[in-house]
């Protein structure tokens, strides 16, 4: 899964490159005679998230949600001659998965039940613009995080925040320039992220226990894995500019 | 400049109202499924059920999931235990104990409809030959791993109740909080000290903590239970 997954973000850096190179050379440059800090916001609109690490007996879906990031960003470009600089986000972040909990879950067979696990954390994520390749990390704060079953509405449950950890994520994306005006800049913005750190202290994550296949514990294994998701999401950031002479 | 620091506040402040916090652990568990009925193709080509009479799900140094498998109702509450009898001598010792796992709970009176229980209280707290021992006056209490844990905090929901006019035959739901030992779990007395924190004149828990994230529980009785009339 690891090994995939390096393999997407590579494929995706280069993409977002020839995107972004692509997205420049069509949009008419207004040259700045003072510096600019961008100051503004940004919303995700949807992401696709799943868990890369599986207990045992147990399988994981990719869980596709909407609104999962916003907030505000900030922009400082390190010149106003190329396209380079430092961008701060800080705002709310989700992150999820379904997951399959055992085979017979749900009175179902072949692993077909399942359910959706939700995070919420409120992050800071200072990053790199290397013109229009964004590089950085996330800090996450953890602020809440649910279980439910997508037709039982009365299976509604709260994770215990204490269990939760301040989690770290790597991301890569991009920030292409769509729109320009003297007032400000609009991007589109594409992310994918993993959370390297996981979601969980050691052994705190309810689902990672080792089960059989009707949900019955495994008492042989005693290993208890964590969450460790990876994202893709797409959104969109305006950019006030503050000229500074 | 200020109009648009104002702007980017507004959108902070509002992001944060929109997603206000909601601590557990509360609610049900989804994983615990009381009832597992697994429909099995070729060559077995059948069904089997299995069935809890509790699935939970507790924090200590680690998360175990615990299933329970028998039930039986005391004066104003449930007990539900993992094992009938003692387990036999085939079982590894690690599963022997948590055979010996039970779960009771005691409600100011048998729950007659849906209702929430957060009073937990927990009784005289004696010292004896072989150490303290408590029980509830209202609230659950668990063993696991031959180790009794007192609740301290949380909620017993009860969410469905089969009874007819005078007595209760099954009562479903769930339970979510916290526990404590009487004594620290690796307390060993010598020559009658105590564990820091505990008076023997006003005694109280002064051990383990142990959060229950949520325990799904049924309770059925063939006879039914009198909540009506003579009780008992």
């Amino acid at each position: 899964m690891k090994g995939y997954m390096k393999v997407a973000v590579a494929g995706f850096a280069l993409a977002l490159n020839m995107l972004s190179v692509s997205a420049q050379e069509s949009t008419e440059e207004i040259v700045p005679t003072a510096y600019r800090l961008g100051v503004g916001v940004h919303v995700f609109f949807a992401a696709g998230s799943i868990n890369s690490v599986a207990g045992e007996g147990r399988k994981v879906n990719p869980d596709i949600h909407f609104l999962p990031a916003f907030g505000a960003t900030i922009y400082a470009p390190f010149s106003m001659k190329n396209n380079l600089g430092a961008r701060l986000d800080v705002g709310i972040n989700e992150v999820g998965t379904r997951i399959r909990p055992y085979e017979y879950y749900d009175s179902k067979s072949n692993f077909e039940g399942y359910f959706i696990e939700r995070y919420r954390y409120f992050t800071i994520a200072p990053q790199l613009n290397f013109a229009g390749v964004t590089l950085g990390a996330g800090f996450n704060f953890p602020m809440s995080g649910r279980m439910w079953h997508p037709d039982r509405g009365d299976e509604d449950f709260f994770v215990d925040r204490e269990t939760l950890k301040t989690a770290i994520d790597i991301r890569i994306g991009g920030m292409i320039k769509a729109w320009e005006s003297p007032v400000g800049k609009l991007y589109v913005d594409v992310q994918a992220s993993y959370w390297v750190s996981g979601l969980y202290e050691k052994d705190m994550y309810t689902n990672g226990s080792p089960v059989g296949q009707y949900g019955e514990p495994n008492v042989t294994s005693r290993t208890i894995e964590d969450n460790v998701p990876g994202s893709f999401r797409v959104g969109v950031s305006y950019l006030f500019d503050i000229n500074f002479k | 400049m200020k109009r648009i620091l104002e702007f980017v506040g507004i959108v902070l402040a509002i992001s944060f109202v929109l997603t206000s916090c909601e601590d557990g652990p509360s609610g049900v568990h989804p994983t615990t499924e009381l009832t597992t009925v697994a429909r099995r193709g070729a060559p077995f080509n059948d069904t089997l059920i299995f069935t809890y009479t509790a699935h939970g799900i507790m924090s200590g140094d680690s998360i175990p999931m615990r299933p329970f498998q028998f039930d039986q109702s005391t004066l104003n509450g449930i007990s539900l235990s993992r094992m009938e009898g003692s387990a036999t001598e085939t079982v590894p010792d690690e599963e022997r104990q948590e055979d010996a796992d039970y779960l009771m709970f005691e409600l100011p009176s048998i729950a007659t409809g849906p209702t929430t229980f957060s009073e937990w209280e927990v009784g005289t707290i004696r010292i004896g030959g072989n150490g303290p021992s408590a029980s509830m006056t209202s609230g659950p209490m668990i063993r696991i791993n031959m180790v009794e844990y007192f609740g301290v905090s949380g909620s017993i929901v009860i969410t469905n109740v089969l009874k007819d006019a005078s007595r209760v035959y099954a009562i479903e739901g769930y339970l979510s909080g916290t526990f404590k030992t009487i004594w620290p779990i690796n307390f060993v007395s010598v020559g009658g000290s105590l564990p820091p924190g505990f008076d023997v004149a006003n005694p109280t828990l002064v051990g383990n903590e142990l959060t229950i994230h949520s325990v799904r529980f049924r309770m059925t009785s063939q006879s039914g239970v009198v909540y009506s009339g003579t009780n008992f």
